[in-house]
């Protein structure tokens, strides 16, 4: 298993991948074809002095008559001179008759089974520990009286043989190794042309300007141009984004430039006046606007950071009533002190749901500050069971129907002076939107035309 | 003795208004402007009461000085200030061991009432009196006294203005009211509105008020 | 064997009938007598690290002694044991010791037999600069080495030449033995092809080389040509005259008697002069590789062959070497008639039991004697463990 494991390509280069499946296969086909060389080059040398047997063991049958009534021969040098080639094989030779007796040799040789009724037959055998090639041939006495049959055997050690199939295998061997190199050498240079596109697409990508979201502009095979095609996509939407974000920015950087220019106007307005009523008239006026311009900072970045599409927030499993406590005990201070009577009803029990907790906290805040901003006097926070629901009521002028889905939008106030940014139910929005929440505003207390409230409501979907 | 606060703050406008706001009878304010100033002061041992400390510092972080001042120190008590909004920065801050957290921008007031609570909470010295407004508890004769007369009150309001006293400015969870003054007796629901009733009465002459949170406890303030 | 060459002499001064009888017990005691006792040279080493080296051989001490000599002197370290043995003997041996062999160097003049052992496989392959550099016809294999070159001659006594005109060729003497058959009868001796393997050899290369050999087997049967089985018996009985005319002795032993005995004289053939070589090999799975290595080194190599060529009468092989004794002048004076028998598979040819039948059924027809061919040692020629019935 560790083997394959190290052997594992989906994580190697896809030019080593297509190496590896291209040699491999190639290096076995190789050792194919040397093994069939090999064989072809023992086969062809054994054909070749199988030959010398043959004429050897012909020459020596020939030979053979009936004499003093038995089998008889004159062995003619000749014959065992032909069966030792250059290579100076050890020669053997024996004559049996029909019943298999030796009449005459220089070693007993076995014999060999017949096929069909080839005359001649070959064959591998080992005598007294020596590795001979023996040749088996069966004849009968030619004449008018006697047709005895006979078997005249000659054997030969290998040395010729196997000198002559080393040199022809050697000579296909060079062959297949040269023919190997140049395939390699092929494989290794397609592999490279082939895979020549991927490389001018990792150039050309690297050659961008990080700034640009400009399209790849690319001639590529069909392959990678599906790729190309992916990619240029996602750069589109890319730059959609990019363009919100520097239309937001462009509107914040606005919204942020007029309070502060207001600032700057009233200060330089009141160091014309002398008198210190004035002045403090004016550090109050500034003082507002100094904290609301700073809220608006801070509301700023939270949102730029919920429209940041990189992030995918993780989700924890939060529980709605211990959130709803801790965020009214931290905020009941602050909002006390400027006469907002802040509470909160929860139920006993925890209420757990799936979501982001800092980014539930931010929209809780947000809702909490909204509502005291807005002019209430008394601002609940509410969680209720089944379905999953964080409310916040408060007892403010509300919202009237018509404006409320405008509100939801950046920079839209109810009111044109207050403290508000125009932010906060934006935020809150945003939040909910990523968290499949559903967001909805009522009047708190519709019987009062006056004052009607504002509830809003965070529902959690019931597998949350 | 005088208590003695740093400020380790870099914006000067911020930080000039901050010390003159905290210089107040019996309480000094230090000012260090620079992170790395900072860690270093904080490496040795100091005699301050509380520390402030912002997070956005020129050379080192707040967060490294705060970790090395925690490394000696446990006690001391640390209000963080931040510019940044975000709850991981905050939830960091008290992981390492500041005491709480204020973003900015916040209001004077805001800031003081949180170093009061800072401070009066860590008061370790137990012949030290516990004092909000008019009231004032004396730990070691364990009596309170309110506008210079003694007050005596049975046990379970004696623990629970205590507490109350001892948490001065916050709301504190009925749960922690009900371990602490009724020391884990089983009570009604009400009970704790009960004493609440008679403590509002035996105050109602004073500028102490027992005010209600809704749906979280009770807290004690002055007017 | 030394002494006794010297006893003959002294005894060829004895009279006839004991001489004979002398003669006929030498005779049974050279065949009777077992190879073992045949007598044996050692050569001690001087140095501290000896090795031993185990030879079986053919040639007579007083012949090979300045050859281990000389290569004792080169290689002290050595301790030679050389075994003289018969040739039929020698093959024997080496056969019934084939398994553990006790000889390091086996070598014999009798080419046949010598070849089959190599043809068994008993032999070793000779990794040496010398035996590499060996001409080819002189060598089988790079296991058996041709190291001396010796001619098959005919010798006769001078004192013929009053008579009729001494034969220098086969076919005069063929020619000779039909016109004065009478006065040559049981005057020509030649081996007997049934006892002695080196005579069955000349034969069958006689008879390979023309076929009017048979007739020249005729003609000495019908002159009642008398049988040895040793050249020295031959010699002898010329010396004495006996015999007038010798047909294919063992030159090299003839020029050493001859150098001796001015009443003879030797003649290399013409028409054709058969040479034998002496075949040299190291024993496969030799008790001393090593030894029998440097042994056979030396054998082949120009400082050996020089001895040979000028202090034996074995002739030398080396291509290098020339002068009297040696085979690049023999070939100079004699050409084409030189007939060296071949090293090769032919040599198994002539120890077939059937071929030896023939030749000797042949033999037994022109010299109408009723031995058959069963007879003798040479019985049969090829002491092979009998092949078993298949």
């Amino acid at each position: 298993m560790t083997l394959l494991r190290r052997w594992h390509l989906s994580h190697l280069s896809l030019y080593r991948r297509l190496m590896v499946w291209l040699l491999c296969p190639l290096a076995l086909l190789v050792a194919i074809m040397l093994l069939q060389a090999w064989l072809a080059s023992r086969e062809a040398a054994d054909r070749a002095f199988d030959r010398l047997l043959d004429a050897a063991a012909l020459s020596i049958a020939e030979q053979v008559r009936w004499q003093q009534s038995r089998l008889w021969m004159d062995l003619p040098p000749s014959a065992l001179e032909m069966l030792a080639t250059d290579a100076e094989e050890r020669v053997f030779y024996a004559l049996y008759d029909a019943q298999g007796h030796f009449v005459t040799g220089n070693r007993s040789l076995p014999s060999l089974p017949t096929e069909n009724d080839i005359q001649m037959n070959y064959g591998d055998v080992t005598s007294q520990d020596m590795p001979l090639r023996l040749g088996v041939l069966r004849a009968r006495l030619e004449g008018w009286d006697r047709s005895d049959r006979f078997e005249v055997r000659v054997a030969q050690t290998r040395e010729g043989r196997q000198a002559l199939a080393n040199q022809l295998f050697l000579a296909s061997f060079v062959n297949i190794l040269i023919i190997a190199g140049l395939a390699v050498v092929v494989v290794l240079l397609s592999a490279r042309f082939a895979l020549e596109p991927l490389t001018r697409l990792r150039r050309a990508i690297r050659q961008r300007n990080p700034r640009t979201l400009s399209p790849l502009e690319l001639a590529l095979p069909l392959e990678l141009a599906e790729l190309r095609q992916a990619l240029n996509e996602l750069l589109a939407r890319m730059r959609r984004v990019r363009a919100n974000q520097e239309r937001f920015i462009g509107d914040a950087s606005h919204q942020l430039k007029t309070p502060l220019a207001g600032l700057s106007a009233r200060a330089e307005l009141a160091l014309r006046q002398s008198d210190p009523a004035a002045w403090r008239e004016a550090l109050t006026t500034m003082h507002g606007t100094a904290t609301k311009t700073a809220r608006l900072a801070g509301q700023l970045l939270s949102l730029t950071r919920l429209n940041n599409p990189e992030a995918t927030p993780a989700k924890q499993t939060v529980d709605l009533t211990a959130l709803a406590r801790r965020c009214v005990r931290e905020a009941f201070s602050r909002h006390h002190r400027r006469g907002i009577d802040l509470g909160v009803e929860v139920p006993e029990h925890a209420v757990m749901v799936s979501v982001n907790d800092w980014q539930l906290e931010e929209a809780l805040n947000n809702l909490i500050e909204n509502a005291s901003i807005y002019g209430a006097s008394q601002v609940t926070v509410q969680v209720t069971d089944a379905p999953a629901r964080l409310t916040v009521t408060d007892d403010g002028p509300g919202i009237p129907e018509s404006q409320r889905l405008l509100m939801l939008r950046p920079f839209h106030r109810g009111q044109e002076t207050g403290d508000g940014s125009g932010l906060g139910l934006a935020i809150v929005d945003s939040i909910a939107r990523a968290h499949d929440i559903r967001l909805s505003l009522q009047a708190a207390h519709p019987d009062h035309p006056e004052r009607p409230g504002l509830c809003i409501a965070l529902t959690f979907s019931s597998d949350a | 003795m005088p208590l003695k606060l740093l400020l380790i703050e870099d914006d000067p406008l911020l930080a000039s208004t901050l010390t003159e706001t905290l210089t107040v009878e019996n309480q000094r304010v230090e000012r260090i402007a620079d992170g790395g100033e900072a860690f270093a002061r904080l490496s040795l041992d100091h005699d301050y009461d509380l520390i402030l400390l912002d997070l956005n510092l020129p050379t080192r972080s707040g967060l490294d000085v705060l970790a090395t001042l925690r490394s000696r120190d446990r006690q001391t008590p640390v209000l963080i200030l931040t510019a940044r909004a975000a709850i991981e920065d905050r939830v960091k801050g008290l992981d390492l061991g500041a005491d709480d957290y204020l973003a900015k921008p916040f209001a004077l007031d805001e800031l003081e009432a949180r170093v009061r609570a800072l401070l009066r909470r860590r008061q370790n010295d137990p012949s030290e009196p516990l004092v909000l407004g008019s009231l004032s508890l004396d730990r070691q004769r364990q009596h309170f006294t309110l506008n210079d007369t003694i007050l005596s009150l049975p046990p379970r309001e004696h623990r629970l203005l205590a507490c109350l006293i001892h948490y001065a400015g916050e709301p504190v969870d009925k749960a922690r009211l009900l371990e602490d003054a009724f020391a884990g007796e089983t009570v009604g629901d009400n009970a704790i509105e009960v004493y609440v009733h008679r403590l509002r009465r035996r105050l109602a002459a004073s500028d102490v008020r027992l005010r209600t949170v809704r749906g979280i406890g009770y807290l004690l303030e002055v007017e | 064997m030394y002494r006794l060459d010297l006893f003959i002499r002294r005894l060829t001064m004895a009279p006839h009938r004991i001489r004979h009888l002398v003669g006929a017990l030498l005779a049974l005691a050279l065949m009777v007598t077992p190879p073992a006792q045949a007598k044996a040279l050692h050569f001690t080493a001087d140095a501290e690290s000896s090795q031993p080296l185990t030879i079986y051989g053919v040639v007579d001490p007083p012949q090979i002694y300045p050859l281990l000599a000389d290569f004792h002197q080169r290689n002290p370290d050595i301790a030679i044991t050389y075994h003289n043995l018969e040739t039929l003997a020698l093959h024997a041996r080496v056969l019934q010791e084939r398994d553990t062999p006790r000889a390091d160097v086996i070598m014999s003049p009798a080419m046949p037999w010598q070849y089959q052992l190599a043809n068994e496989g008993l032999s070793a392959p000779v990794d040496s600069p010398a035996a590499a550099a060996w001409p080819s016809w002189a060598r089988w294999r790079q296991e058996l080495f041709g190291f001396t070159f010796e001619p098959i001659v005919m010798v006769y006594r001078r004192d013929l030449a009053a008579r009729m005109p001494p034969p220098e060729s086969h076919a005069e003497l063929l020619s000779l033995l039909r016109q004065r058959s009478a006065e040559l009868s049981h005057r020509v001796v030649t081996y007997d092809p049934r006892f002695s393997g080196a005579g069955y050899t000349y034969a069958i290369e006689d008879a390979r080389i023309s076929a009017r050999y048979w007739d020249l087997v005729e003609a000495l049967g019908h002159a009642h040509s008398e049988l040895k089985t040793t050249t020295a018996a031959m010699l002898e009985g010329l010396s004495e005259g006996r015999y007038w005319i010798g047909y294919n002795l063992i030159g090299s032993y003839v020029q050493d008697y001859v150098a001796e005995h001015p009443e003879l004289a030797m003649v290399v053939p013409k028409d054709y002069a058969l040479v034998l070589q002496r075949l040299v090999m190291m024993s496969r799975n030799a008790p001393h590789p090593v030894a029998a290595q440097r042994f056979i080194d030396y054998l082949l190599s120009a400082p050996a062959q020089r001895l040979l060529a000028t202090r034996t009468t074995l002739g030398a092989v080396h291509p290098s070497i020339d002068g009297l004794g040696t085979a690049a002048d023999l070939r100079k004076r004699l050409g084409e008639a030189i007939r060296p028998v071949q090293i090769g598979p032919g040599l198994l040819a002539t120890l077939d039991t059937l071929k030896r039948q023939t030749l000797l059924e042949q033999w037994q027809q022109a010299f109408k004697n009723h031995s058959t061919y069963a007879d003798g040692p040479l019985a049969d020629p090829s002491p092979l463990p009998r092949p078993s019935q298949e």
